[in-house]
């Protein structure tokens, strides 16, 4: 189920909410759990199992890890670590990626791929890691292990970050299910939350994507055509997750449950290495502490660094999706990153602030080609285009067309990319005196209401970030 | 026992349930590689087709909103008379992603028709309700007729 949807907005939600409300603070979790595994199923009742194999199966590893390590046997402890997170992985790996290689080692081969394609369970890549984060912890002793199966299937299956995160960390999240507690500051800060994420979602991402879907479907394009393509594709992918992070943050504070921001204004950011402290923060702090760090992080030679960056970016570039094209941005991030780090080090500082951020966003709205596109072939072709590779030279009418019915969610969004409208809205709220709060509930209420009316006039559009 | 050794155990089993799960799910989603043809004799033979005219892309469109040419192939037998209620669909895709548009189709018409039939045709609604809607990997069947366990069993042994 869809947070920007009708039945989740005025069904399951309240019904939720006040269940949730009305059951005595300690079996709080225990109707978390149940309205978690009723809006996982909502949707695709199929793959419940999954999710219920992964919340079991880590309770059972965390608890037999927890006991050796309290009994000292660090060799079977290490072993029973390396089994639970290789089942995890392989979990995932059994849905997302058996097709990808079987398909890759076909053509190697110079077979026909197979038909065959296992459904992806929604949402596995963010529970697994979040299940991963678990185990690890237990391990590296950042947590200890739970006795209590509420804890650990609460902490798992969490509705409003089950789907698409964020991916929190465990030792971030324990003892929080033991009474979690509804408060009416937390409710309300989480209600502002979710209707900034509503709107992000509903009226930027959904009328980006719109507009990208028609310059997709064009045979060809001109220059301007691609390069407006592209930046539409940009944003919509900004808005579209960081609207349901946005949402999925909200509910866990109404909840009970604050978790820390997702995205920090990615798009301002003035290097790569500040844009993956802003975007998909909680992603990029998994692969740190869980990947980066225990290989050696930056305390080892520059080599072996290289070398870390690359193995971290290769496979955030494959948890994202499988395919070729995923691959490659990842290694894209990764070798920037790099460059940034160890060639342009003294240099960076140099060049003026603005002039860093127009780079940083240039080269990530050209790893977003790869992001989007079904293959290397068309992601090479789109990029040809943006250099006039279609021969329909730099402008057309097309290129006027879409400008001009978009410009106005265009100009919205880059305002939106910045701090400055939001902070207006929040400034107003603690202004002296009763009427800039009255503006600021005004703003969220309104912008409400227009969210509602336009889910309502338009057809189901899917978070992008549900495919990975 | 201790309860690191229950541990153990538990995990253990858990890890021999899933793959066993695994396993039946892999061979419950494999493509048949059965051709077309075979297919459409073998599910033709299972059944009258006397109550029934066969149908073309046209048709197949207009009653299923289906294009016929973006799958393998099919094979559309539908009512001869208005009165009627026998139909057969079976559909070849191309892609095992195709599954969902086919059996969402597939149900739609069966909807439509049990709702032509309301209140008036018995037999026609019995029937409509006996109707089977089996989807695999890569074939899927709708049949609506006297004996649709038959042609049920006929499909699943020629996939």
């Amino acid at each position: 189920m869809a947070f920007s949807t009708i039945s989740f907005l005025f069904a399951f939600l309240p019904a939720a909410l006040i269940l949730y409300r009305i059951v005595p603070e300690r079996a709080r979790a225990v109707i978390l759990i149940l309205i978690s595994l009723v809006f996982y199923a909502w949707g695709d009742v199929r793959h419940l199992p999954v999710l219920l194999f992964s919340m079991v199966f880590n309770y059972v590893a965390g608890l037999e890890l927890g006991l050796l390590k309290q009994k000292g046997a660090k060799r079977r402890a290490k072993y029973a670590m390396m089994l639970a997170v290789a089942v995890n992985l392989f979990l995932l790996g059994y849905y997302k990626y058996t097709g990808f290689f079987a398909g890759s080692l076909a053509r190697m081969f110079g077979r026909a791929p197979s038909s065959s394609v296992m459904p992806l369970p929604i949402g596995i890549s963010f529970f697994t890691f979040s299940a991963i984060s678990y185990i690890l912890d237990i391990y590296l002793e950042r947590a200890r292990y739970s006795r209590d199966f509420v804890q650990v299937a609460a902490y798992i299956c969490m509705f409003p970050k089950l789907i698409s995160g964020p991916i929190v960390q465990y030792k971030d999240m324990k003892g929080r299910f033991t009474a979690p507690k509804m408060t009416m500051s937390n409710f309300l800060a989480g209600t502002q939350k979710f209707v900034v994420g509503l709107f992000k979602k509903v009226l930027l991402a959904d009328a980006l994507g719109a507009a990208f879907a028609g310059i997709s479907a064009l045979d060809g394009m001109a220059a301007a055509t691609a390069w407006l393509g592209m930046i539409f594709y940009s944003l919509q992918l900004f808005f579209d997750f960081a609207g349901y992070s946005d949402m999925a943050i909200g509910l866990a504070q109404i909840l009970g449950f604050p978790i820390d921001k997702n995205f920090d204004y990615p798009y301002i950011s003035d290097g790569i290495a500040d844009f993956w402290r802003r975007w998909h923060i909680s992603l990029g702090r998994w692969f740190r502490d869980y990947v980066y760090i225990p290989l050696g992080g930056n305390r080892c030679s520059t080599g072996r660094q290289i070398l870390n960056l690359l193995v971290v970016w290769l496979l955030t570039g494959l948890w994202h999706g499988a395919a070729w094209t995923f691959v490659f941005w990842g290694i894209w991030h990764g070798g920037l990153l790099i460059l940034e780090r160890f060639a342009l080090k003294n240099l960076r500082e140099l060049i003026p602030k603005a002039v860093r951020i127009a780079v940083t966003v240039l080269l990530v709205f050209i790893g977003w080609v790869f992001f989007f596109s079904p293959s290397m072939g068309s992601a090479l072709l789109w990029i040809r285009q943006m250099f006039g590779g279609a021969g329909l030279g730099i402008w057309n009418g097309a290129t006027g067309y879409f400008l001009r019915t978009n410009l106005i969610t265009l100009i919205a969004a880059v305002i939106c990319c910045g701090p400055n409208l939001g902070r207006t809205v929040t400034n107003l709220s603690y202004q002296k005196g009763r009427f800039g709060v009255i503006i600021s509930v005004a703003v969220y209420i309104v912008l409400f209401l227009c969210c509602i009316s336009y889910i309502v006039g338009s057809s189901y559009n899917s978070f992008l970030y549900f495919q990975f | 026992m201790s309860e690191l050794r229950i541990a153990g155990i538990a995990k253990w089993a858990l890890i021999i349930l899933l793959a066993v799960i695994l396993v039946m799910q892999a061979a419950g989603n494999r493509s048949s590689s059965t051709s077309f043809e075979e297919m459409a004799g073998a599910v033709r033979q299972s059944t009258d087709l006397s109550p029934m005219s066969e149908g073309d892309n046209q048709m197949l469109k207009r009653l299923y909103g289906i294009d016929g040419a973006e799958y393998d192939g099919f094979m559309l037998y539908y009512p001869a008379s208005s009165m009627g209620a026998e139909e057969l669909l079976l559909i070849r895709m191309k892609d095992p992603a195709q599954k969902e548009a086919v059996r969402k189709a597939m149900e739609t018409r069966r909807d439509t028709q049990l709702s032509n039939f309301e209140g008036y045709g018995v037999e026609q609604t019995a029937m409509l309700e006996n109707s089977v809607i089996d989807v695999k990997n890569n074939y899927a069947v709708f049949v609506s007729a006297q004996d649709p366990a038959a042609v049920q069993e006929a499909f699943r042994k020629a996939y």
